[in-house]
């Protein structure tokens, strides 16, 4: 008969549900403890981070970098990634700002017109790595990043554009109680995304994408379909953080985003997603953003230099991953 | 045992942060609970700490916390281009309360809003170096940039003869500072009667102004002169006109270390100096001025040096011994 | 004394032995054929020999002496080089660059100037010496398949290698190309070097080879002269297992025309494909590795769409251009290469059984966890999965459970026409007939089946009818009563008929 295989460190016949639970609990689960010992530690060190005001300024801060790290977890499931995320944010506020402030239009149009731009730039993505059979989304979002960026500094002539309607700014810079309207945003959002990647097709067809492309093929699943949709996520979660952060700073300005996409990469793959695709969860990479959020925000408390900071974010990215390394070598192996 | 091993791991990266954080933030920032009580505390927030320039400005406002017995610390992101991370740094130094903000806004425009909930705190905003033309502002302390321009472009006028073909390298593309600079050298040069051949802006970067420099020699190679808006961009514009084995009279605008030396060489020309130890000085001086409840003007101008092969080697003695 | 002495070798992977004592013995200077099946353990032994695997047991000798072979590196000293299916070339660089590719001569030892007279010059008389016309000059890209195996056995002179092993060298090549290898072979035979030529094609065997030795499930069966024997003595030594009730073949009447495939061809090829399938019936489809068996599978499920030709599923025209036009219309295919395109190996058991029919489980407008659990574990215990868990990812079961993990994939899908390509390989014994029970309750349930297979006894064991390929054509088609391992072979290979 079939034998057990050898490197089953499960017992054939034990209870499923519980293990089931636990298999993906344990996914998110290292990063959460970090999370937790991360504010632990600060707590200790400084009188300024436990407070409410300090946690809501975490909450707002994290805002705009959870909102592209979704877009990228999109991404990175699939086994790609959006490099264009940061200047795709900056173009379609720079747009929203030409058509708010410049012509006067209604606010609700501008909010429609920038998640259009961030919309159509991701659809874009999409295209140009399923139709144009570009190689990697490496390169097609590459060339997106830089177009996008150029492109936000032509619109006004590199001028930064402020003076917001109040609609505009709502949802970057309201409170609710004392959270931030902005991190609720957050939390719908990544609730909405839990969803739809754990309990609908297309969710799963992400997934199988990105852990075996062929195979996902072979099952019938529209894969250039499934993968344009990610793309086109990406670009209106990136278009929806550069609202939250127009409403923040109440202005717009062509160097929005400069360089949030390796921030938006560090908090997906903090949160324990595999760069090899098929692998992460939504919840892992809200952790990783906080975690991002709260180093910064404890580094700054403490008055420790910018430089060192990035110093210390580097460090903290890799020691997140190789740990990821071994727990997956700790698995296979055996 | 592994995430053991990861939690120890943060732990010590935080110690390693605290420890080395603390001498960068001042005398007095090591031990926030003693000072805390009988000094004022003022937060010093530059568009950077990690540029020549800003250096000076941190030592400038040091210089004023130990003098004037302040509790005072100075942070700044890794770059001029971290708009966002600087709109946070300054919500996070709102959660220590301080007494007083000094403020060189990167893109005053995003910074508004939180200044806003340092009014509503009542805490007194002093801007530095960049104007954010806010109405809450307790004060804006810095150089005039349409004079320091304008002083250079008589100096520039000056090594020259009228009906002279000269160029303008200006900053990045809607940078107030830069932008007012080259308007100023512009008209003080067409006033002594140069003709502006090119006006290009090469983002204040070295390898963009070299680049934009050799362009220029290209389309127009009876160029006698050259204005720049910052002095990495004089420098820059400099390496491109000596690979052509030419000479012309360049002059830049800061008054850095580098430029200095520059002068002192003989490649270039001359340079239009801010004082930016004094402006980070001024800012904490005049912030105290407010928290001990005095009332200061709403506009203080910081002059400018015209630095030239007479007076440069003076200026580096200075700025050496300040920042020592 | 042979060159080489390869003697009681033993190898088992995980506890299932794939070698059991295998015996070889190559001459100085001949041209040495090894002959067997898929699975009788041939890329095992070579790879033991290359310093690839570690043996378990068994002595190698060289020249007479016995060595040890752990590393690569150790077969590269002693003179023995391995050329693959996949070649080992550096497509940018020149002829004369690969040849020297790791083992550039230097200007003066240690230092990083490189000495490329005399590399260019030693390049020349190599490509003299295998009587070939190659510019050393050109990169490799711009040559053809067949030159560029020459460059590989070139390579191998370079490194002064007494034994080339080639793997089916000819499986790429044109007839022209591979007359241009056998003639270089004689050349460099003449000359003392010796090949270990690995092939599935009896014709090729005499044409190039002295001896051949057969292999059969990881055992040395004979070695014989090959002018003295005879093909149906090679092939019943090859095959010759005895079929008994490894194989659950039960008797059923066929039914209706399940699948028809009119004309059907695929891009590049020259011929097109008819045939059809009936319910109540296995059908087998035999033939050489690239015999196309697996491409017309491809096609008629939409993975390379067809070029011309027309599908009917019970008697009605499908149109196919995709694999999700194929699920429509009520196919699965279980491809060869499981872990390529079968699994998703960093998923759980049920997310590989649900993922091909999502749809099917939802319950109001959301997938059901539950649904898919009941489902994938009603799946485990028919198909007897172990072990049951099915939460673990894909990876952490065995070859012949996460066969079955895609089989349950396509049952899951309710299909109605299943295409099998070899889906017993590298599976155990046990599963293997776990697979069999399947095929003939799919069968029993009206499905129609189409089993590709290499393995000619799973075939004579379970097919109702065999469909013989070769080069792209079916050239027999062999009721159960009629088929035999030798009619088989004789279509397959397409001569040595006496």
């Amino acid at each position: 008969m079939s034998p057990v295989p050898t490197n089953a460190a499960v017992a054939p016949d034990g209870p499923p549900r519980a293990r089931r639970l636990s298999e993906e609990v344990r996914h998110g689960l290292g990063a959460l403890l970090g999370l937790l010992l991360l504010c632990l530690v600060l707590t200790f060190l400084s009188d300024k981070f436990f407070t409410l005001d300090n946690l809501m300024n975490i909450a707002r801060q994290s805002s705009v970098n959870s909102l592209l790290a979704l877009g990228m977890l999109l991404t990175i499931l699939t086994a790609g990634i959006d490099l264009s995320v940061g200047s795709v944010l900056a173009l379609s506020i720079m747009t929203m700002g030409v058509v708010v402030v410049q012509w006067q239009w209604n606010p609700f149009v501008g909010i429609a017109v920038c998640l259009g731009v961030g919309t159509f730039l991701g659809w874009l993505n999409g295209l140009m790595l399923t139709k144009l059979r570009l190689p990697h989304p490496f390169i097609s979002t590459l060339g997106t990043m830089n177009i996008a960026r150029g492109l936000a500094l032509i619109v006004t002539g590199a001028a930064p554009i402020a003076g917001f309607p109040e609609a505009v700014q709502y949802v970057g810079r309201a409170f609710a109680g004392p959270v931030p309207v902005s991190f609720l945003l957050v939390v719908a959002m990544y609730g909405l995304f839990h969803v739809v990647l754990t309990r609908t097709a297309t969710g799963r067809y992400i997934y199988a994408i990105g852990s075996n492309r062929e195979a996902a093929r072979l099952a019938g699943i529209p894969v250039d379909r499934v993968l344009i949709l990610v793309y086109t996520l990406s670009g209106l979660l990136a278009a929806l953080a550069g609202l939250v952060l127009v409403g923040r700073v109440n202005s717009a300005y062509p160097l929005a985003g400069l360089g949030y996409e390796l921030d938006a990469i560090a908090a997906v793959i903090i949160g324990g997603a595999s760069f090899f695709g098929g692998v992460g969860t939504v919840w892992g990479t809200l952790i990783g953003a906080l975690i991002i959020a709260v180093l910064r925000n404890g580094l700054n408390l403490l008055d420790v230099a910018a430089d060192l900071q990035t110093v210390v974010i580097g460090a903290v990215i890799i020691v997140a991953v190789y740990l990821d390394v071994l727990r997956q070598r700790s698995r296979k192996g055996a | 045992m592994k995430r053991a091993l990861s939690l120890l791991l943060a732990l010590a990266m935080i110690g390693l942060a605290g420890c080395r954080g603390a001498p960068a933030g001042g005398d007095a920032s090591g031990s926030p609970e003693e000072g805390a009580g009988d000094k004022p505390e003022i937060v010093v927030v530059l568009k950077t700490v990690s540029s020549q320039y800003w250096r000076f400005v941190e030592a400038g406002a040091k210089q004023a916390f130990a003098d004037l017995g302040v509790n005072g610390t100075v942070i700044g992101p890794a770059s001029e281009a971290q708009v966002m991370e600087q709109v946070n740094m300054l919500e996070d130094a709102l959660s220590r309360n301080p007494d007083a903000l000094v403020v060189a806004p990167i893109q005053p425009s995003t910074a508004i809003p939180v200044f806003e909930r340092y009014r509503e705190k009542g805490i007194p905003v002093i801007l530095i170096d960049t104007d954010a033309g806010w109405p809450g502002q307790t004060t804006f302390i810095g150089t005039d940039n349409a004079t320091a321009g304008r002083q250079g472009g008589e100096l520039l006028a000056s090594m020259l003869q009228p009906g002279d073909k000269v160029a303008l390298i200006s900053g990045a593309l809607g940078n107030p500072a830069t932008d007012a600079r080259i308007k100023g050298a512009k008209a003080a040069l067409e006033k002594a009667g140069m003709v502006v051949v090119a006006e290009q802006p090469a983002d204040s970067d070295k390898a963009k102004a070299m680049a934009v420099m050799e362009n220029i020699l290209q389309t127009a190679p009876d160029v006698k002169g050259v204005f720049c808006a910052n002095d990495d961009m004089a420098i820059g514009a400099l390496r491109a006109i000596e690979a052509k084995g030419r000479k012309l009279p360049v002059i830049g605008t800061d008054g850095t270390l580098e430029a200095l030396e520059a002068i002192l060489a003989g490649s270039l020309a001359g340079t239009v100096a801010q004082r930016p130890v004094e402006m980070g000085y001024k800012g904490v001086e005049y912030a105290l001025k407010v928290v001990k409840g005095e009332t200061i003007p709403r506009r203080i101008t910081v002059g400018v040096d015209l630095l030239t092969r007479d007076n440069a080697a003076e200026k580096i003695e200075f700025l050496k011994q300040i920042t020592k | 004394m042979p060159l080489l002495g390869m003697r009681n070798i033993h190898k088992a992977f995980a506890g299932n032995p794939v070698l059991r004592g295998v015996d070889l013995a190559v001459n100085e200077g001949e041209v040495h054929v090894l002959l067997g099946e898929n699975g009788a353990g041939k890329s095992t032994l070579i790879k033991i020999l290359t310093g690839a695997y570690p043996k378990d047991q068994g002595e190698i000798w060289w020249k007479g002496r016995a060595v040890t072979i752990a590393a690569p590196i150790d077969a590269m000293r002693l003179g023995i080089a391995a050329i693959y299916q996949e070649l080992n070339l550096v497509p940018h660089l020149s002829v004369w660059e690969n040849l020297f590719l790791g083992q550039e001569l230097r200007r003066v030892k240690g230092f990083p100037f490189l000495d490329r007279r005399t590399m260019r010059r030693r390049a020349v008389e190599c490509l003299r010496l295998l009587g070939q016309d190659i510019d050393p000059d050109v990169p490799v890209s711009r040559l053809g398949i067949g030159q560029q195996q020459l460059v590989e056995i070139a390579k191998a002179l370079v490194r002064d290698a007494k034994l080339i092993i080639m793997d089916e060298p000819t499986a790429s090549l044109t007839d022209a190309e591979a007359e241009q290898l056998f003639a270089t072979m004689h050349a460099l035979r003449s000359k003392g070097v010796a090949f270990l030529y690995i092939s599935h094609r009896l014709e090729e065997i005499r044409r190039v080879g002295d001896r051949v030795t057969v292999l059969r499930d990881g055992q040395t069966i004979a070695t014989h002269d090959v002018r003295r024997v005879s093909a149906e003595t090679l092939i019943e030594q090859m095959v010759g297992r005895k079929i008994t009730e490894k194989y659950p073949k039960k008797p059923f009447v066929r039914g209706a025309e399940g699948l028809r495939v009119e004309n059907l061809k695929r891009k590049g090829a020259n011929h097109a494909v008819s045939f059809a399938a009936y319910q109540g019936e296995v059908l087998g489809i035999a033939g050489l590795v690239g015999a196309g068996r697996t491409e017309l599978a491809r096609a008629i499920f939409g993975v390379d769409p067809p070029e011309s030709g027309r599908i009917y599923v019970f008697g009605e025209e499908v149109h196919i251009r995709s694999p999700a036009d194929a699920i429509r219309a009520g196919m699965a295919f279980i491809t060869e290469d499981r872990k390529r395109e079968g699994l998703f190996l960093d998923q759980s058991l049920s997310f590989n059984v649900a993922i091909a029919n999502l749809p099917a489980f939802k319950r109001r407008a959301l997938l059901s966890p539950a649904k898919i659990r009941e489902t994938a574990e009603r799946y485990m215990r028919e198909l007897r999965v172990r072990p049951f868990n099915c939460s673990l990812r894909a990876r952490n079961f065995s070859g012949g459970n996460q066969q079955k993990i895609v089989l349950a994939k396509w049952l899951c899908t309710q299909a109605k026409i299943f295409l099998f390509d070899e889906p017993t390989r590298g599976i155990d014994v046990g599963a293997k007939v776990d697979v069999y029970h399947l095929i003939n309750a799919l069968v029993e349930n009206g499905a129609v089946v189409i089993l590709i297979s290499s393995e000619l006894p799973e075939l004579l064991g379970m097919c109702d009818r065999i469909l013989v390929m070769r080069e792209g054509r079916i050239v027999a088609d062999l009721p159960r009563g009629e088929a035999t391992q030798e009619r088989i072979m004789k279509a397959a290979t397409g001569g040595m008929a006496e």
